[in-house]
């Protein structure tokens, strides 16, 4: 049903750690929700991956989960070249190296599992991020959820807890309704008291758990319509682990998605791909170049508009 | 003409039980926190790199409460008349030239949002306009309570109710503004409006519009175009020598200052501009991202988009608000001597350039835009939109079209006066600045290719 691209990325972590040769990256993914943390071999290879909930110190947490990582893989702190972060709390994390934002790490991240993808949706704990990817997997537009969190990870999550179903089983249970109930509302409160009334009504769990599903892939599928994309559309973020969500958005859009063996980790992978790869000799190219070297020019605005008009 | 003021007997329409409403307290705590804000914003502003020191003098004039209100109410005192305006298509020439003060009263105050949202419910109305009216209703503006007479054009709808409103405080001159840009009747209605408000300010000095005055106010405030002018060169150049922030606060400082004084000022930041650009210090962080900001106005203190886009890696070298660069961008063309049609030159001036979106066609907006995008090497477009701006919201989307033609990418906001939604704000606008960048990359490799 659903197009799992196989992760061509991970590799047998044991035969790499042992190789010393090669560098490693750390990218870490403080999300809403949770926070993911992952060692990434040589530019391509992911050899370890951790996620956790984000504390209220998302910065010891990191750094407990980035260490624990390196214990596991046997890899010294010092073969780590460089530390990236990301998501909502990127510069609370004091010990990386640099920061990117959620949105262009993640379309990063999608461009390196999927490069055909047209668009790159990210729908995580209390975000829906659309990222459109032109050349070279170059973020060219972007649309994000504003002020509310609806439909989001978050959201789900709550659903669950007030259904008493756990997280994991919900993309499957909901998989299995054969008479979805329709959820009317969006806003997470009033969400919880329908669900409520739909228990207390004696509707089936996986039916209302349907319904909340399909009102999630309508929101999310709102989002990704707005960037009037045709396709392949890349999905990932933790709802990329619910079945149902993906199955429906898919029969909403009618396009092909594609979800990574890894949905939660796009992001962190984004961020540590950001390491300058000494493996590529590439340049900086970040300094503004004015086509036609203007920088000669002074005066007043009239001159120089006048000498650019001359030319 | 039907419209005649009626100074004595304003009937309350909005506010006949709100009198006396807000305790002394509250007026207070108002006041105190606008202070507060103006402040902060001030301090963020004097925080920034390589700032001049000539632009202490702008920040004074536009902090709250202020020397230049002292002023302000001794002119009163000794007789002169305060014109308040809510919109920059008021022609401050006409005001001057009849001896009265003209000053902007548009806030940009957050906490002067409350009061209003106490008397007309939290409607999404524009916070512009709540706020403005909140000042008044509690009197957290010490400028809005020295005015004779209020001139608001009926622009867009919050504006003219706005008006509306006011009314029970103080005598309102309201334009008819026709809306529709082509239409038959246009020029000679908004002519025939310029006219009616200069018999009504007229009769408010007991002067009458004299040739000499109106050329001699003219004269000011093209010299005043002039040196805005000159300011905005160096906001062309490849490193801009003044961030778009400190550029907002000087234009606004125009619309209740001296402009004699304040063409002065500028004059002289302008040199301490060139100065620096000699010994190679810039404002802004190296390779900054060259942002245009447009759409809805952002009043100071309300400069939460602009800050945080100043931080995250850009730079505002363009504006198309009308709470900046379009205050000053467009002087007076005078090639009569008859006083009539000094007074044609100067409506016109302020009707036909105005690219407020509550005109239609608007296709002026959209030419300038490209105009400017080109002139200023523009990187990409922050359009913004404060909440109930429905107009600009709507135009957002055509104008959001023609740029993804022009393959300059643009972002989309819409927020309020409240610093509620400024780290998620962060986070796109960081995002938008980190794509412009990677756009370069791209542009240079194909290029080398």
């Amino acid at each position: 049903m659903v197009d799992v691209a196989k992760n061509p990325v991970i590799a047998s972590s044991k035969n790499l750690a042992a190789s010393a040769n090669g560098f490693y990256d750390i990218g870490i993914d403080v999300g809403a929700i949770s926070t993911k943390v992952l060692i990434l071999h040589n530019a391509k290879d992911i050899i370890g991956k951790k996620v956790l909930p984000t504390t209220m110190q998302p910065d010891k947490l990191a750094k407990k989960m980035m260490d624990l990582l390196l214990k596991e893989q046997g890899i010294k702190r010092e073969a780590v070249k460089h530390i990236i972060a990301t998501g909502q709390g990127r510069k609370v994390i004091d010990f990386a190296d640099m920061a990117r934002t959620e949105i262009t790490a993640f379309a990063k991240g999608a461009y390196f599992l999927f490069p055909q993808a047209e668009v790159a949706v990210d729908v995580g704990g209390q975000g829906i991020r659309v990222m459109k990817l032109g050349e070279m997997g170059i973020v060219s537009d972007f649309r994000t959820n504003v002020k509310c969190s609806s439909c989001t990870g978050c959201f789900i999550d709550a659903m669950a807890i007030a259904l008493d179903v756990g997280i994991e089983n919900v993309g499957e249970l909901s998989s299995s309704s054969l008479n979805p109930e329709t959820i009317s509302t969006t806003c997470t409160i009033f969400a919880e008291s329908e669900v409520v009334s739909l228990v207390a009504k004696g509707k089936k769990k996986e039916d209302i758990l349907a319904g909340l599903n399909a009102m999630v892939a309508k929101k999310v599928g709102a989002v990704i319509n707005t960037t009037r994309t045709r396709g392949p559309v890349f999905l990932g973020g933790g709802v990329g682990l619910n079945v149902d969500v993906i199955r429906k958005l898919k029969e909403r859009l009618a396009m092909d998605i594609y979800v990574p063996a890894y949905p939660q980790f796009v992001g962190a992978l984004g961020a540590a791909l950001f390491a300058p790869n000494p493996l590529i000799e590439e340049e900086e190219y970040e300094e503004y170049e004015d086509e036609e070297e203007k920088s000669q020019e002074k005066g007043s605005f009239f001159s120089r508009l006048r000498s650019r008009r001359e030319k | 003409m039907g419209k005649e003021i009626q100074n004595n007997e304003i009937e309350s329409r909005y506010l006949i039980d709100k009198e006396g409403y807000f305790s002394p307290e509250q007026k207070e705590r108002t006041g105190k926190k606008s202070r507060e804000m103006a402040n902060n914003v001030i301090e963020i502003l004097r925080g920034q790199k390589n700032r001049p020191k000539t632009m202490h003098y702008f920040d004074e004039l536009l902090s709250y409460g202020g020397k230049r209100i002292d002023e302000i109410i001794s002119f009163r005192n000794s007789g002169g008349k305060v014109v308040g305006t809510t919109c920059v298509m008021v022609p401050m020439e006409i005001i001057g030239a009849l001896g009265a003060k003209g000053v902007r009263i548009c806030s940009g105050y957050y906490e002067c949002v409350h009061p209003s949202n106490e008397l007309l419910g939290d409607a999404g109305l524009c916070p512009l306009v709540k706020s403005t009216l909140g000042a008044k209703m509690v009197s957290a503006n010490p400028l809005m309570d020295v005015l004779d007479l209020l001139v608001a054009p009926a622009t867009c709808d919050g504006k003219m109710k706005l008006a509306e409103m006011m009314e029970d405080w103080v005598p309102v001159v309201m334009l008819n503004v026709p809306r529709v840009k082509t239409g038959d009747t246009t020029s000679k209605l908004w002519l025939e409006e310029i006219k009616y408000l200069i018999r009504k300010l007229e009769s408010l000095t007991g002067e009458r519009l004299r040739k000499k005055y109106l050329l001699r106010e003219i004269r000011k405030w093209n010299a005043a175009n002039r040196a805005w002018n000159d300011l905005m060169g160096f906001r062309l150049a490849k490193k801009p020598l003044i961030s778009g922030r400190d550029a907002m606060i000087i234009a606004q400082a125009s619309e209740i200052d001296d402009i004699d004084r304040w063409t002065v000022k500028v004059n002289e930041l302008n040199q301490n501009l060139k100065q620096m650009d000699d010994s190679g210090v810039y404002a802004g962080e190296e390779n900054a991202a060259r942002v245009m900001l447009a759409g809805s106005p952002m009043i100071f203190p309300n400069f939460k988009i602009p800050t945080v886009i100043e931080e995250s890696g850009g730079i505002i070298v363009f504006d198309e608000l009308c709470s900046a660069n379009r205050i000053l961008n467009n002087p007076v063309i005078v090639d009569e001597t008859n006083t009539s049609e000094i007074i044609r030159a100067l409506a016109e001036r302020y009707f036909f350039p105005c690219t407020c979106p509550c005109f239609s066609p608007n296709d002026e907006r959209i030419t300038r835009l490209k105009d400017a995008i080109k002139n200023y090497n523009v990187e990409g477009v922050v359009f913004h939109t404060l909440r109930g701006c429905h107009l600009n919201n709507l135009e957002g989307t055509k104008i959001e079209l023609v740029l993804r033609d022009l393959e300059i990418p643009m972002l989309k906001l819409e927020s309020e006066y409240d610093e509620g939604d400024v780290e998620q704000v962060r986070t796109r606008v960081e995002a938008f600045v980190e794509m412009i960048k990677a756009r370069r990359k791209v542009k240079r490799k194909k290029k080398k290719k």
